[in-house]
């Protein structure tokens, strides 16, 4: 990494760094006076390590006493690559996932799925060594409630911070999974489940984002939306919906930093959000989601991004490319064998928006890296 | 010219107490682990509660009461030849075992004879023989050496002239587990599982990676 | 010589037995460890003892195996099927590049993993080259889905418990 991203954000200045390659994402928060936040995990294609811990050692940041929060939005693997290693680390981490997951069918598919199985799971297995480390913190007393469920309008996370520069109040706010979100993440699980002679395959973790935890962060006068994978449901008491409806946390207020849900796409897009909740020409800040035929986000999704502001910022390519193998057999071979094929994971980048806490209004500053870029040029 | 492979294979020995009449091949495809047709088309010399030897295409099993090998010489068979032993010993989780080798062979070609006498002479100088016994040449070579990782059992290389190519060096690379201090037989079964998923591309990057600082002997730049 | 298949394997054991030059079991006597035989510490000939008294030394297979010199080889699973084509994941195991994702032809997987094909399914695909004992080489590919026992129904209740305890765990906060 380049010398200036590896800057120390001072102490009374907020930090939000998304990275992501083309398939992934993680989220970095300094919330002042060296105290983070780490939201979702992800792999740095070219070190294989969890990128979210791998920029604050890079910065020198202590891990094992300056995070203070580890937020699991949801458990499809491209959120969760290298989170027990994240948590495992970050011994004085409260870690918060979704209420969601807190059913008999996601325990049972944790043991099926868990290490040493042979099958390789989507996901399953970080929550594996997540949920191993929480029952040796509970057999050791250490870490007092190392964990906090997250449901709509709960505060996860509070601190008042003195400055000689003036004083700070962070908080951390989960907007979702709604209730009845939580009580259709049952049968969600149920169907995943397999049967007596069924065959051993690798589960598919996509679909259910409506259990995604959508955060909501305050710093002084500063508030952030963080959007995870949230998505609409079409129903008014599930997704996005539900929250702009009934989240009592938002009301009134509006946030200049959105990290934008699902990848930017149709689904994970609710208007309302960005009339009630968002400051005009907020920061948008998303990761794309190279695989399967569709990438997200579609041309389509672009343009509308950036029709509702012209500050918004995305951390890899979503085009996709094709490797050429320099090899004439296995090119050759290839070219024969499929009908298309085309990197999974092209481009690696960082968003990171800075800015002085104890100043108001609009004063955060972007930093591009890697392949991160604008989406309005 | 550099050494080069020019031919490789991977077997997987356990130790322990077994039942070779078990292992017909008809066995294996009734419990879903290879296709029908590869079991109706496969070479069976015995299946007898003290013996059981068979061959398909791609696949050797030899099993003995004390001794269970399953070997192929097809490195796009290495996985499914993992796979299944896994799935063999999921379905017969209450065998007791002792041991596991996950064994993988290698023949490199050398540019000459000269390389290999030079090669073989790198490993046991000559010169340290000549008051003993003059004229000597290597013929075999096996040296044991630790794991680096936390697990009980060691490393093993054997080094030979190859018996398929030649001049040619053949290497074999012994990665073994000694499951003997295990409280209980019977949960070795998800211990294999373990050893062969989570730590299989690390045992065949290990065994390429001693068999090439092997070949690289062969080279006059190589240190002495 | 028709023998009763009870019979049989005894029989064979005997008429190996008979092939063999009588101290074929001595160190001294028959090559019995062929070069480049296994350095296997538990290996031991191919020849044992059964309780009947009597020593097999099976013969080494008739069959000399092709070598396969993989050039690339991919870890894949299945995330979605068409109408001639799956789409597929590939993590690579060996060669170059990073990991793909492919459309890829149903009609170049065989005929026996053709039924394995499913969401989820996981894959190994490699390319390379095929020697023959004859010595010619010809272009390979080839795609083989991985074949694990099926669920149990221990394996589905042992779940079920441990569920359970996670559960204990969890409500006890």
């Amino acid at each position: 990494m380049p010398n200036e991203q590896l800057s120390f954000p001072a102490v009374d200045e907020m930090e939000v760094s998304l990275f992501g390659p083309g398939y992934g994402e993680s989220v970095v928060i300094h919330i002042g006076n060296n105290l983070w936040i780490l939201i979702d995990s992800c792999l740095n294609p070219n070190t294989k390590q969890p990128a979210g811990l791998e920029y604050l050692l890079h910065l020198g940041v202590d891990i094992q006493r300056s995070v203070r929060l580890v937020v699991v939005t949801h458990w499809h693997d491209d959120h969760v690559r290298g989170l027990g290693a994240v948590f495992r680390e970050c011994a004085s981490a409260c870690l918060v996932l979704s209420q969601a997951l807190k059913n008999h069918e996601f325990f049972k598919l944790l043991t099926l799925y868990e290490p040493p199985h042979t099958i390789k799971s989507s996901g399953v297995d970080e929550f594996v060594e997540i949920f191993k480390i929480i029952e040796n913190c509970n057999k050791l007393d250490r870490r007092s409630t190392p964990y906090k469920w997250a449901i709509m309008d709960r505060l996860v996370y509070q601190e008042e911070i003195f400055l000689p520069t003036g004083n700070m109040v962070a908080s951390a706010y989960t907007l979702s999974p709604s209730d009845a979100s939580i009580l259709h993440a049952q049968k969600a699980f149920s169907n995943l489940l397999p049967e007596k002679y069924q065959p051993k395959k690798r589960i598919q973790s996509r679909g259910q984002n409506h259990f995604a935890v959508a955060l909501w962060i305050e710093v002084n006068s500063h508030i952030i939306l963080l959007g995870s994978d949230l998505e609409n449901t079409g129903q008014p008491d599930t997704g996005w919906s539900a929250v702009v409806d009934n989240s009592y946390i938002i009301s009134g207020k509006r946030a200049r930093v959105f990290k934008v849900p699902h990848h930017g796409s149709q689904s994970g897009h609710e208007n309302r959000v960005w009339t009630e909740c968002l400051h005009d020409n907020t920061l948008a800040a998303l990761s794309p989601f190279n695989r399967g035929l569709t990438p997200l986000p579609t041309e389509t999704d672009l343009q509308r991004i950036a029709s509702l502001t012209s500050n918004a910022y995305i951390t890899a390519p979503t085009s996709p490319r094709r490797h050429r193998f320099s090899n004439r057999v296995v090119r050759d071979t290839v070219a024969q064998v499929t009908k298309s094929i085309w990197n999974a994971n092209h481009g690696w980048g960082q968003i990171r928006l800075r800015c002085k806490i104890l100043e108001s209004g609009n004063c955060w500053d972007v930093q591009l890296y890697g392949s991160a870029h604008s989406i309005n040029n | 010219m550099r050494p080069y492979l020019k031919s490789q294979g991977l077997n997987v020995v356990l130790v322990g107490n077994f039942n070779p009449a078990i292992f017909h091949p008809s066995w294996f495809s009734v419990n879903g682990l290879i296709p029908q047709q590869e079991a109706d088309k496969a070479q069976i010399q015995i299946v007898h509660p003290d013996a059981a030897f068979f061959a398909i295409d791609w696949l050797e099993v030899n099993v003995l009461r004390e001794r269970f090998q399953i070997a192929t010489g097809q490195e796009a068979y290495f996985e499914p030849l993992r796979d299944l032993v896994v799935g063999i010993f999921e379905l017969l989780s209450h065998t007791p075992l002792q041991h596991m080798g996950v064994n993988r062979n290698f023949h490199f070609g050398l540019e000459s004879d000269r390389k290999l006498r030079l090669l073989c002479n790198r490993l046991a100088p000559e010169k340290n023989w000549q008051s003993i016994l003059p004229n000597t040449d290597m013929t075999s070579l096996i040296v044991r050496g630790s794991r680096k990782d936390e697990l009980p059992g060691f490393v093993g290389v054997k080094i030979e002239p190859s018996a398929v190519v030649r001049p040619g060096i053949f290497v074999e690379v012994n990665d073994h587990y000694d499951f003997t201090d295990a409280n209980k037989a019977s949960l070795l079964s998800p211990r294999i599982s373990e050893i062969l998923t989570n730590r299989w591309t690390e045992s065949l990057l290990r065994s390429l990676t001693i068999a090439e600082a092997v070949t690289a002997l062969e080279s006059e730049d190589a240190s002495q | 010589m028709t023998l009763d298949p009870a019979e049989r394997p005894r029989k064979i054991a005997l008429r190996y037995f008979l092939d063999i030059p009588p101290n074929h079991d001595k160190e001294g006597g028959v090559n019995v460890q062929d070069p480049n035989a296994s350095s296997e510490p538990s290996s031991e000939p191919l020849r044992f003892r059964s309780k009947d008294g009597i020593v097999l030394f099976p013969p080494k297979s008739a069959q000399a195996q092709d070598d396969f010199i993989a050039i690339q080889k991919w870890e894949g699973y299945v995330s979605h099927l068409g109408e001639d084509t799956f789409e597929a994941t590939l993590v690579c195991l060996k060669g170059e590049g990073p990991d793909q994702y492919a459309e890829i032809f149903f009609e170049d997987v065989s005929d026996d993993d053709r039924a394995l094909i499913s969401i989820g399914a996981v894959f190994y695909w490699t390319i390379g080259y095929l020697e023959k004992p004859s010595g010619q080489r010809l272009r390979a590919s080839l795609i083989r889905f991985r074949r694990l026992p099926v669920w149990t129904r221990r394996e589905l209740a042992n779940a079920e418990i441990r569920a359970k305890e996670l559960e204990s765990l969890f409500d006890a906060e």
